[in-house]
């Protein structure tokens, strides 16, 4: 029993230092989802996050549970929203490009640019909390929308169009209303980074395991949804809305770089056009870029060059689109 | 069923359990054998009966020499054990070539897939038939005993390579699991788990990014990759054999050394001392000393060194690669025997001349290893090529860099603090600081774990 106890202590100190490394390595702050928020979920306002498994940053959550820099949002601005791409948890704040386009409008306490992205919230969820966005922030300029893909079934977009009804207090305000139970989940998330590692470590090692190839997507059928979906999103405002689309690259063995478009990525550029909605494509800028400088827009110093998340590089050339469209708008 | 999967674990600890019930060696046996088989046939069922019957034909070739004395016996059963390894591992790759120098189009061929750990258990069978005919051994009449041995699955997947003369004696008596044997076996487990997860699959997909594309990359980033493959090779192989000794070692079984920190080697043939050491001494005894070793003049001994490591390169498996490998290190160490043999003066020793010997040495067996991981000679060639392109994406791999560094801090301990030896930890787990950095090191691995797909790069062979 004393050998038992003895082993017990050693496992439960061992973790206690192993949580304090991961807080310098890999740390999330809490979060929950927002069924009726203008995002898909936001995290623990004023928290931390810090990520080291793929580049490396410390990144501060503000107020409203979004990862913004300090500031007042100002009268008129550009709403970003997007996905973890957008959200750039990678990148050091100052490398992201919602905060690389806030800067080009001066360096006033103001946000010019306000960034709402969520991890893994993808078209379909960006369509279906569109209207709870504009809602939420009616003094948007522009709104730009990132995606990296846009093959999605059928189901997943006519699901997205049951619009989310905007809650204002389905968002920060959660977090100082929070159950008991949801504290203790809320602190357990902030304060053990430990375990949520050991359940990215389970899951990803699930992923592996599964099927990655992709499923083949009627396109005509693709075509009329998506065009019913985008009609619906350009009906809640008036204002431009921007999709910007970054296809994946390959790197080629003869030494060059491809895009990997979508399956429909056709389909939808149609529906876009027909609804007034702009695009712009990173593709041609990514391959520029790599010929002029040999940088892909992809992939950080402990993964792999061309995959994950956009890097600085990535991050600096949908800045530039972005302030030469802008620039185009006014 | 990975040696870090749950369903092992589950396996290992219902074993242990049963095998620690266990109060004679028979019955210890037998229930070694059943797990032998369970585990090969979870791993792999459908080549089980081959395994079978290449271990009761050893069975009987043996006795049947030492009944009658005739070598024919044995060498009969070394040439179905080779032909066999052929068959399944070369048949194609031969005909194949064959076909592509003679120009024929339609090639026959017979698309097997290689059975799992057939160049390993093949070595130990015939490591047995050679102990009994140079009379190490008497032939085994346990026939239980003898497929234990070949069977032994901590190793069969991919090694060590045990001798019939080290293993079969340690079945004449009863294994304990005792405490020292589980704290040696613990660590040593745990040092394979965090060589490979840790160090060699985070190298892995660093090294495997530019090997893909290599022309994509500067020369920088080619260098970069090249000395990672050689960590990554190092630490997956010798991961894997730390594991295997460490779960033999907690059934009480010595399975011997596989790795002497190889990168401290000063020249090729000490080198080859200290990397794969049971393939390398398995050949040395069954290859090399029956050729006449040293011992019938010179040139016989530059064509024996050079035949064996030739043999060593094609053992890895069907591809003009491994050949060319197995030719390089060949020549070598051969040029190394001659240089040592025309007396071309030693250096005086010193430390700083040492380092660079093992400096030059490192980048001899690194740039060899160019040969081994490509797919084909264009792609070594292209790698090799690339070590010259000025322009392409420069990527150093953080991991690449920060598991070298430790790397290269264990070597310098080795060669300066013991002896030229490899360092292995050892902590003390009877005392409370012992079973607190223990722990530590379990959560530090499932921290900095790599969770993708990875397989050991010798399974394949």
């Amino acid at each position: 029993m004393k050998k038992i106890l003895s082993w017990l202590n050693a496992i439960l100190i061992s973790f206690v230092v192993i949580n304090i490394i991961c807080f310098a390595y890999e740390r999330q702050a809490g979060w929950r989802n927002t069924p009726n928020g203008a995002s898909a979920s936001v995290r623990q306002p004023n928290s931390l996050v810090i990520h080291g498994t793929e580049g490396y940053a410390i990144n501060r959550v503000d107020r409203n549970g979004y990862m913004n820099p300090d500031g007042e949002l100002a009268d008129k601005y550009i709403l970003m929203m997007g996905a973890s791409h957008t959200q750039g948890k990678e990148v050091p704040e100052n490398q992201r490009y919602s905060v690389l386009v806030d800067n080009y409008f001066g360096d006033d306490d103001f946000l010019h640019v306000y960034n709402i992205s969520s991890d893994g919230s993808y078209l379909p969820s960006q369509l279906k909390h569109f209207k709870a966005a504009m809602e939420a922030f009616p003094n948007a300029q522009l709104v730009t929308i990132e995606i990296g893909d846009t093959d999605y079934s059928i189901a997943e977009l006519e699901k997205s169009m049951v619009q989310a009804n905007y809650d204002s207090n389905d968002s920060a305000l959660y977090f100082s209303h929070m159950s008991t139970m949801g504290l203790l989940k809320n602190f357990f998330k902030s304060y053990f980074p430990m375990i949520s590692k050991i359940r990215t470590n389970i899951s990803t090692f699930q992923n592996s395991k599964a099927d990655a190839s992709k499923k083949q997507i009627d396109v005509y059928e693709y075509s009329k949804t998506i065009n019913c979906a985008l009609e619906m999103i350009r009906s809640e405002t008036d204002v431009p809305i921007v999709f910007i689309y970054h296809p994946p690259i390959i790197i080629n063995n003869d030494g060059t770089i491809s895009l990997e478009y979508s399956q429909t990525w056709g389909a939808f550029l149609d529906a876009c056009v027909r609804n007034d909605i702009d695009v712009i494509d990173s593709g041609n800028d990514f391959l520029q870029r790599f010929d002029s400088t040999k940088e892909v827009p992809y992939g950080f110093s402990n993964t792999v060059p061309g995959t994950g998340h956009l890097n600085k590089v990535g991050h600096r050339i949908i800045a530039t689109e972005i302030i030469e469209f802008w620039e185009e708008l006014k | 069923m990975t040696f870090y999967s749950l369903s092992f674990l589950l396996f290992f600890l219902f074993f242990t359990a049963l095998l620690s019930k266990a109060q004679n060696v028979k019955i210890q046996n037998a229930l070694l054998l059943f797990a032998n088989v369970l585990f090969y046939a979870l791993c792999d069922y459908r080549f089980l009966l081959l395994l079978f019957l290449i271990i009761t034909m050893c069975y009987v070739f043996a006795i049947l020499f030492e009944k009658s004395k005739n070598k024919l016996c044995i060498r009969m059963a070394v040439v179905i054990c080779v032909i066999v390894l052929g068959v399944f591992k070369y048949f194609d790759f031969f005909s194949e070539s064959f076909a592509k120098l003679f120009g024929i189009t339609n090639h026959f061929s017979l698309n097997l897939l290689l059975p799992l750990g057939i160049s390993f258990y093949l070595f130990q069978a015939m490591s047995y038939l050679f102990d009994v005919m140079y009379g190490k051994i008497l032939a085994e009449r346990d026939f239980v005993k003898l497929a234990v041995y070949i069977s032994f699955f901590p190793q069969i997947t991919a090694g060590p390579i045990v001798k019939a003369r080290a293993f079969l004696p340690q079945l004449d008596r009863l294994h304990k699991v005792t405490r020292s044997n589980l704290f040696e076996g613990v660590q040593l487990f745990m040092i394979g788990l965090t060589k490979k997860v840790v160090f060699a699959d985070r190298i892995g997909i660093a090294v495997d990014a530019v090997y893909n594309a290599p022309a994509a990359y500067n020369g920088i980033s080619i260098l970069g990759a090249i000395i990672g493959y050689s960590f990554q090779i190092y630490c997956d192989f010798s991961g894997y054999s730390n594991m295997a000794i460490g779960i033999a070692k907690i059934w009480d079984f010595d399975l011997g050394e596989n790795f002497n920190a190889p990168y401290i080697a000063s020249n090729p043939s000490d080198f080859w001392r200290r990397w794969h050491i049971s393939l390398s001494t398995w050949f040395r005894d069954y290859v090399y000393i029956p050729l006449g070793g040293n011992r019938k003049g010179k040139l016989r001994t530059y064509f024996n060194l050079f035949f064996t490591m030739v043999l060593s390169g094609i053992w890895h498996g069907a591809n003009i690669t491994y050949i060319i490998w197995g030719i390089v290190h060949g020549l070598a160490s051969v040029l190394h025997k001659m240089k040592n043999d025309f007396g071309i003066k030693k250096l005086k020793y010193n430390k700083g001349m040492d380092f660079v010997r093992i400096g030059f040495t490192f980048a001899f067996v690194s740039m060899a290893w160019v040969v081994f991981r490509a797919n084909d000679i264009g792609q070594a060639f292209e790698i090799y090529a690339s070590l010259l392109n000025l322009k392409g994406i420069m990527y150093i791999n953080v991991y690449v860099v920060i598991y070298a560094a430790i790397l290269v801090c264990f070597n310098i301990l080795a060669r300066i603090r013991n002896h030229g030896n490899v360092v292995v930890v050892r902590l003390p787990l009877d005392r409370f600081l012992g079973k607190v950095l223990v722990a530590l090191w379990a959560w530090a691995i499932v921290l900095f774990m790599y969770c993708g797909n990875s397989a050991f790069i010798y399974a394949q062979f």
